[in-house]
């Protein structure tokens, strides 16, 4: 049987103060061992002493089975298995320390690696070696800090690091389940083959992924957790070429349910979208310029929400620099309006399953200790609640449990479980009459709807490559491909005038590659601004497809 | 852009030329069904515009295995199994084709990797691919050879204008080998109590143990009638050491075991005792005197001196380093002229499968260009005879002679396989040693070198950059003219290749074998490479370049395990 232990305890500035016990294994011991030692000892001359440390250890399984056009892929592996470690080390004090701050020399990140030898001796060697790195780093970059903060005369009256309450989450790691090879092949040769005949799909295959982490972490605070996060998912991904000669890559995603009874018709149904997606734009003419309403499918609104929002809702505390770019737009802004109030915005770290499907943002207790806070981020279109940490941007700010980090970034604020709850949700048809009636009103033929959105501005994610017109007249249906969205800005956000009864859910990553969710249901935008892409046809095969 | 050419001691094994295992191509699957492809595209294309003038395709099925160690743990362990197709399209004629360096590119010769379906059933997943992968191949080689003749609109007179390409005479071979198999459950406890040996010892910073194994078969099709599959297998148990000093320098000592069958492997006793004895090396390392840059009489050993002849003749005599102005060319006009010591014949051989018993990593049969492989005599009694060449034709050198080598997914050039150096006359080791010991006294220096082992090296081939080399020992001695031999660290050696080949005095009777793996443009291949030990008249050494960073504060923590901190 699982045990599941969640404590509490109060703050202390030194040393171990467990008021719960810290699990006994080799991973809790190894990483007790080296912070006493690394706290003790680790210590050069003139330089600032280390005050907290935190190390992350990260057991990686995953497996995956692939086939194409019916035919298992002859690449495979075992299930494959890796022990990653991280520490957070900063040196100073708590109200000037050496974290916060970044230059072109360092990564704001943490010192990691990748491949841990799965010892207590081999954990202890890594964790030695990370702690040395980190902590060298640390004492020049509070030399380069209190550097920057005298040269930009800054006297900056907020600590850096605040006391919270540390909390912690144990529970049984489950060993990686037994891979159901057989079944899992089954599947990907059946779907696959669904591509088979079909004269446009130059390639199409389907993949499923099983995947558990076990995480470890520990901080010289007195935080601590153990757990893992079991996942599974399918992906569909079908090259196509259409009449016109241009070819695209479509690729779609499910996470799938821990109830493995549920998940073929999961993927059936996923298989079954793409390929009338394929059939789609094999049909589907060149769009044109276009501003007005558009409807997004989940899947486009999850990319729209994630670009304009979710992004802008992070890293709320700015690194010292004279501009850091990776901090939210929206870290201001509190109390302001932000989106349309249609729908409120909500994170709820703590919920670890929806709908059957495990949440990669489930995050009970945070990367400094913290136990995590449902947040009410928009609520009657303000921003509300933002994500904190324990590095406060205004005085008298207190951590809600949201600090997170990854091997790109050292824990920053950020969101777990994005759930964009509509006021009134619509039924597929209301929304589609919803936008047809704001077409009518603009006086406009036709709208789009939108099945894709792009995930950046950079010219190789831009282009949308499938999306239908609907015709105001008729409510006939056309599909178009090749659009890009122009100026687009978080106005948009504002122009949200409806939202769908059919939330999806979507596992994704920050730019910092941290893991969250995202459940969101297809929405109505009041304008977009849409023009052709300028990609050119390819050219046709030389050879037809055997 | 900067071309370096690295011999790194990444060890391995070959499997031995067999006379079993023979069998008939065309009933192999992978070839009927390349075969249909190829001649179902190849027609068509090659009356494009341009025209795709030759087509192969390379098709890969590999198994490895893979067990590293550390402190008792393991890091990582697996069994990957991969299937790739490589298609390589040329575009053009013979003359003038895609693959044609242009002035400000070198390296446009990368080529996708297609990973493929399985092969059962009727084979049509295989074949979409094997379609879909021509289809680019053609697309990109037609793109290139845009590029190549715009470029050639502004290209000044080439020095050597041969063709870009002759096209391989057909072969037909089939090979199978059965898969080296071995017990994991004997190796894996093995290789974690060698792990822990490092435990105890503060000068360690890092260490690795390893189990590792990659075989497969290479099938190989193409437009003039070649097929061919062939087996390759490569097994190796190895262990790296890393130690730092508090100056910045970083010390290594490796041991490699090349096997073929578990019998072959190091019995526990026997890899405990060699890692204590690196141990042992890397302890002396980190409190060794640091080398002072110097002239001086040296004995390279065997083993040092495979990697000597490696870097700084190997290299130059690469066909296609004759060919591209680009290239310093330092041996291309001295067909005939004497160019090493009188005493050394040179010949690179990747037909030998073992050396003295010990298998060649060098080996193979079929070159990945389709050409079987041959003996070429470079230097014949020290005079320049010959290149290793690939399928680009140079001046005075229209035919490949089976050298033309790649790792996947890239273009192949000439490259070496088993560079065997002959000397004419040799001396038992310890003579060669007092050779030295008169040679430092007759020159009056303070002290010799024996460079005892070499991690690798490189060597500059571009005309803007000194046509210079520098190889790194990772063991050197003083040798004092009383005899003593004491440990250094942090050398280099460096020099020129016309002038150090000429240097060599003497030679022992010691051939020994190193097994590595070189890089180049054509990406990453697997070389030996035999020598004597030999006397060199003068060596120059300098210092090694030494890290900024500071040595970690703390010691290892397994430092305090056996013994304490030392």
């Amino acid at each position: 049987m699982r045990k599941i232990f969640l404590f509490l305890m109060l703050f202390s500035v030194s040393g171990l103060a467990a008021a719960a016990p810290l699990p006994d294994n080799v991973y809790f011991r190894a990483m007790k061992d080296e912070m006493t030692r690394s706290l003790d000892k680790l210590h050069v001359k003139n330089g600032p002493k280390p005050y907290y440390i935190a190390y992350q250890l990260q057991n990686e399984h995953h497996y995956c089975q692939g086939a194409s056009f019916g035919q298992l892929s002859a690449s495979s592996d075992d299930p494959s298995h890796q022990l990653s470690a991280r520490v957070v080390l900063a040196a100073g004090s708590p109200k000037n320390d050496s974290m916060g701050f970044t230059s072109d020399e360092f990564r704001y990140a943490p010192s990691a690696l990748g491949s841990v030898a799965q010892s207590y001796w081999g954990i202890r060697r890594a964790l030695w070696s990370i702690t040395d790195n980190s902590y060298l780093n640390a004492s020049e970059m509070y030399e380069k800090k209190q550097a920057y903060k005298r040269q930009k005369n800054l006297t900056d009256e907020l600590p850096d690091f605040v006391p919270a309450q540390q909390a912690s989450f144990v529970e049984e790691i489950p060993p990686f389940p037994d891979v159901p090879r057989e079944q899992m092949q089954e599947w990907v040769q059946k779907f696959s083959a669904r591509g088979k005949d079909i004269p446009y799909l130059e390639s199409f295959s389907v993949n499923l992924c099983l995947s558990q982490d076990d995480w470890y972490y520990l901080n010289s605070d007195g935080g601590f957790y153990q757990y893992a996060t079991l996942s599974s998912s399918a992906i569909v991904m079908a090259q196509v070429r259409n009449k016109d000669g241009y070819k695209i890559w479509l690729q779609r995603q499910v996470s799938l349910p821990k109830d493995s009874t549920q998940r073929e018709p999961m993927v059936q149904t996923l298989v079954d979208r793409t390929l009338q997606e394929a059939a789609q734009f094999y049909q589907a003419t060149k769009a044109e310029p276009y501003i007005g309403p558009v409807l997004m499918m989940p899947e486009a609104a999850a990319d729209f929400i994630n670009r304009l929002l979710v992004a802008n809702v992070r890293n709320v505390k700015p690194l010292l620099s004279d501009e850091d770019k990776t901090a939210g737009a929206f870290r201001n802004k509190a109390g302001m309006r932000v989106m349309s109030p249609v729908a409120d915005v909500l994170d709820k770290p703590l919920l670890r399953e929806y709908r059957g499907v495990p949440l990669w943002g489930f995050k009970p207790v945070d990367d400094e200790g913290v136990l995590a806070q449902d947040l009410t981020v928009v609520s009657g279109g303000k921003l509300h609640e933002l994500p904190l940490s324990r590095r406060p941007a205004q005085k008298g700010q207190t951590s809600n449990g949201h600090a997170h980090m990854s091997d790109y970034t050292l824990p920053r604020e950020s969101l777990s479980n994005v759930f964009v709850e509509p006021k009134t949700p619509l039924s597929q048809a209301e929304m589609e009459a919803k936008l047809l009636a704001r077409c009518r009103e603009l006086e406009l033929d036709y709208c789009y709807i939108l099945k894709e959105f792009p995930v950046s501005a950079s010219w190789a994610n831009s282009t949308i490559n499938i999306a239908e017109r609907i015709y105001t007249k008729d409510g006939r249906r056309e599909p178009v491909f090749g659009l890009k969205v122009s100026e687009l800005s978080t106005r948009s956000l504002r122009d949200i005038l409806a939202a769908g009864d059919d939330a999806e859910l979507f596992d994704m990553t920050d730019a910092e590659y941290r893991p969250y969710t995202l459940v969101v249901p297809s929405l109505v935008v009041d304008e977009l601004e849409l023009l052709p892409s300028d990609k050119k046809a390819d050219r046709k095969p030389f050879v037809p497809k055997p | 852009m900067k071309k370096f050419l690295l011999l790194g001691l990444l060890w391995g094994s070959v499997l031995p030329l067999a006379a079993q295992g023979l069998c008939n191509v065309a009933d192999q699957r992978p070839i009927q069904l390349l075969e249909t492809e190829l001649n179902r595209s190849f027609k068509t294309l090659k009356k494009q515009k341009p025209s795709i003038y030759y087509l192969a395709y390379i098709y890969r099925e590999e198994q490895d295995t893979n067990l590293y160690v550390t402190e008792g743990g393991v890091r990582k362990e697996n069994h990957p199994q991969d299937a790739e197709l490589q298609v390589i399209a040329r575009a053009g004629s013979p003359k003038m084709d895609n693959t044609r360096t242009l002035k400000t590119d070198y390296n446009h010769g990368y080529f996708s990797l297609y990973t493929m379906p399985s092969l059962p059933g009727d084979g049509k997943a295989f074949r979409t691919a094997v379609w879909r992968a021509t289809q680019a191949a053609a697309e990109a080689a037609q793109a290139e050879y845009s590029l190549v003749q715009a470029d050639s609109v502004n290209a000044s007179k080439r020095s050597d204008n041969s063709d870009d390409f002759v096209v391989p005479p057909p072969s037909v071979y089939c090979r199978e080998e059965s898969p080296l198999t071995f017990d994991e459950a004997k190796i894996k406890p093995m290789l974690l109590k060698a792990s822990e040996q490092v435990q105890g010892h503060a000068f360690v910073l890092d260490s690795s143990f390893s189990f590792t194994v990659s075989q497969g078969s290479r099938y190989f099709v193409d437009s003039a009638g070649t097929r061919l599959k062939t087996p390759f297998a490569y097994a190796r148990l190895s262990y790296t050491l890393l130690g730092y000093t508090a100056d910045g320098l970083e010390l290594t000592r490796t041991g490699a075991y090349d096997v073929l069958k578990e019998s072959e492997l190091p019995s526990e006793e026997q890899l405990l005792a060699d890692v204590q004895k690196s141990l042992d090396e890397l302890q002396t390392l980190s409190q060794a005197p640091e080398a002072e840059p110097m002239t001086a009489p040296a004995i390279l050993k065997n083993r040092a001196m495979a990697v000597f002849v490696h870097e700084v003749l190997g290299h130059r005599v690469e066909g296609h380093r004759q060919k591209d102005d680009d290239f310093g060319k330092t041996f291309t006009d001295k067909v005939g002229q004497p160019v090493v010591a009188p005493i050394l014949t040179i010949v690179d051989d990747a037909t030998l499968a073992y050396f003295d018993g010990i298998p060649l990593r060098g080996f193979y049969e079929y070159d990945d260009e389709g050409v079987k492989s041959r003996p070429v005599t470079l230097v014949e009694n020290g005079v320049l005879k010959n290149f290793l060449m690939s399928s680009s034709p140079i001046k005075g050198f229209s035919q490949s002679n089976g050298h033309g080598r790649a790792s996947k997914g890239l273009r192949a050039v000439a490259r070496m396989g088993n560079t065997r150096v002959i000397a004419s006359e040799t001396v038992p080791y310890d003579e060669l040693e007092q050779m030295l010991l008169a040679e430092i006294k007759r020159q009056g220096k303070p002290y010799g070198f024996i460079i005892e082992d070499l991690s690798g090296g490189f060597t500059q081939t571009d005309t803007y950059a000194p046509q210079a080399f520098k190889l790194e020992p990772t063991l050197v001695y003083r040798m004092y003219p009383d005899g003593r031999k004491e440990a250094v660290r942090g050398a280099d050696m460096v020099g020129t290749p016309l002038v150090s080949f000429n240097k060599i005095l003497a030679a022992a009777d010691d051939y020994a074998v190193f097994n590595g793996t070189c890089g180049a443009e054509s990406g990453w291949v697997p070389v030996s490479a035999i020598a004597p030990s030999v006397l060199l008249e003068a060596l120059e050494i300098e210092k090694t370049h030494k890290s900024s960073y500071k040595p970690p504060v703390l010691p290892p923590p397994s430092a305090a395990k056996k013994g304490g901190a030392k």
